[in-house]
């Protein structure tokens, strides 16, 4: 049996061996098959509801209009979501660079074990439950939290400052997040950096500050340019920070989606918002393809 | 000699960065210790230190039930996401065909895309199939929002692979599986432990997709936490979320030491035979 087996196995392998381009179809084809079975096709199933509409208790009724899509343009709580998710993108991925940048490059100016640990460190937060660490600012920020009782407490204020269910307590949940997606990239380019360059910037006059702003910072640009755009998309489709953080009035793309799908069970609509946000991601990506390219990403990334 | 400014010397930049790291660490530190807390309701400074919120944790059949759910979808997505991601990182470093930047592209947006699109995508698709909800559909999901972790990290060791020793091993008469499972298999096994570890942590954490796809039998542990925050905020939060702190900082070093030192026994016995 076992022979028969193997004699099996060498035989379809051979014959695999001799199409050279079958092989790596067979290899990529449960991945293949998965993405586009449970992601692509479902997808624009997505689509054909979004132009249907709603029949009794929540079924679809298949039919071609952009009802749903004038709704969403019409009512301006809905454009309001959108409206809100690229500003609030946007903000976070300014936050993130400008607090992401200095750590970056402290580590990749530094050697040794330090610098591993560092990384290391780096890295356990990404790891740990992102629903437990946007909670724990719920602790941190509300009124009987620690940042509230000190500043009482040194008489700075005379009652709570109201930091929760506010746009400041959701950019800082999201910035948190976000954070090693910002510094992993952009340490990465920063580290590929050769010290020759740096040399010959001082040797011929320039000072430190003069050289971090025109060889550092220039040469770190593929890594920049990737931590912003891997932060600025995750962060348009955030949705626990929002839900756990933010009030009423910070309602983002991806919790209107939730909301249609899973309470008001209104899935053309529902449809409708999430084609919105995938072609406001799309749009992003084709002009940051246009205006700096994403081929500088991959040359940052793989060193060619 | 010249060289980079001593760092030293930049105070700016070493503060700057513990700040960070403060920042980044402490919310994962008041959750841990909130869980103590003896107070209904988490307020500061904490009054003292118990475990009663501990003992109840232990006694909620329904948090240990969501908690064991956890981590059977994750071990079994990770799992799947280890076999087919290391195939599809196989295909893309050692063969070219058309189509495969775009391929490539496609294989990595579940890690970028919102994870409510991976959710009401996988749900149309069962409803469309007359599939029912079940922890078989969780797992699906959980592998498509995993296995492109595995397909990186996999992809990164694959790059320095030194494909000399295959041939080696096929001159000396092996065949092409046996090459693999010989040669191929245990080298890069590291990066697949570590994509499946990566896989493993991210399903145990995963929500905003796992919320389109959970019956009440089948809720995961973020599920139920996010509810818990809904209706009641009492300190059993905290020691859920110290569990999941816990496992999930703990189990991939754990992993990596308890298959370390089965690798180095098979190893020796190789070597002795």
């Amino acid at each position: 049996m076992k022979v028969l087996r193997s004699k099996f196995l060498n035989c379809i392998l051979s014959y695999v061996r001799n199409r050279d381009e079958l092989r790596p179809l067979l290899l990529i084809s449960p991945s293949a098959l998965w993405i586009i079975l449970f992601l692509f096709i479902p997808l624009i199933i997505i689509g054909i509801y979004s132009f249907s509409s709603r029949g009794e208790g929540g079924s679809i009724v298949f039919s071609f209009s952009l009802q749903n899509y004038k709704h969403f343009w019409t009512t301006p709580i809905y454009t309001r979501t959108i409206v809100k998710s690229v500003i609030i993108g946007i903000e976070v991925t300014l936050v993130c660079l400008i607090m992401g940048y200095f750590p970056a490059y402290y580590l990749g100016r530094l050697k040794g074990v330090r610098r591993v640990l560092l990384i290391v460190l780096l890295i356990v937060p990404f790891w740990t439950s992102i629903i437990i660490r946007t909670y724990s600012w719920v602790l941190i920020l509300g009124n009987q939290g620690p940042i509230n009782y000190f500043l009482l407490k040194w008489g700075l204020i005379h009652e709570p400052i109201q930091f929760l269910y506010r746009e400041f307590a959701v950019i800082l949940g999201l910035v948190h997040i976000m954070l090693p997606f910002m510094i992993l990239p952009i340490f990465t380019s920063i580290d590929r950096i050769d010290q020759a360059l740096l040399d010959a910037s001082k040797s011929l006059g320039a000072g430190n500050v003069r050289t971090f702003f025109e060889v550092t910072v220039p040469l770190s640009l593929p890594g920049i340019s990737a931590g912003c755009l891997l932060v600025f998309i995750i962060s348009v489709g955030a949705f626990l920070t929002p839900a756990i953080l933010g009030g009423p009035k910070d309602m983002m793309i991806a919790m209107l989606i939730q909301q249609n799908f899973l309470m008001l069970f209104d899935w053309p609509f529902g449809s409708a918002a999430a084609i919105i946000y995938l072609v406001t991601i799309i749009f992003v990506v084709f002009i940051f393809n246009k205006v700096i390219g994403l081929n500088k990403i991959w040359m940052g990334s793989n060193g060619k | 000699m010249l060289s980079f400014p001593k760092i030293q010397k930049i105070s700016f930049l070493l503060v700057f960065t513990i700040g960070i790291y403060f920042f980044l660490f402490t919310p994962i530190f008041v959750v841990i210790l909130m869980s103590f807390t003896p107070h209904n309701i988490a307020s500061f400074p904490i009054p003292g230190y118990t475990l009663k919120w501990y003992r109840e944790f232990w006694a909620d059949t329904a948090l240990i039930r969501a908690l064991m759910n956890s981590l059977l979808v994750g071990v079994c997505a990770s799992f799947l996401s280890g076999i087919i991601g290391t195939l599809a990182a196989i295909a893309f470093v050692r063969s070219n065909f058309r189509g495969k930047q775009l391929l490539g592209a496609v294989i990595l947006s579940p890690m970028i895309l919102s994870g409510i699109i991976t959710g009401i995508a996988l749900l149309s698709f069962m409803t469309i199939m007359h599939v029912h909800k079940s922890f078989l559909m969780l797992v699906v999901g959980h592998t498509l929002l995993t296995f492109p972790y595995v397909f990186v990290v996999v992809q990164t060791q694959l790059y320095g692979f030194d494909r000399s020793i295959e041939e080696a091993s096929m001159t000396l008469g092996a065949n092409e599986l046996e090459t693999f499972f010989y040669i191929t298999l245990p080298n890069i096994l590291p990066s697949i432990i570590a994509g499946m570890l990566f896989a493993l942590t991210i399903s145990i954490d995963e929500f905003v997709a796992t919320q389109c796809w959970v019956t009440p039998s089948t809720e995961t542990a973020p599920i139920k936490i996010f509810s818990m925050l809904r209706f009641e905020v009492t300190p059993k939060v905290n020691v859920l979320g110290t569990v999941i702190v816990v496992v999930t900082i703990l189990v991939p070093f754990l992993a990596e030491k308890l298959i370390a030192k089965k690798m180095d026994v098979r190893l020796y016995k190789k070597e002795g035979k």
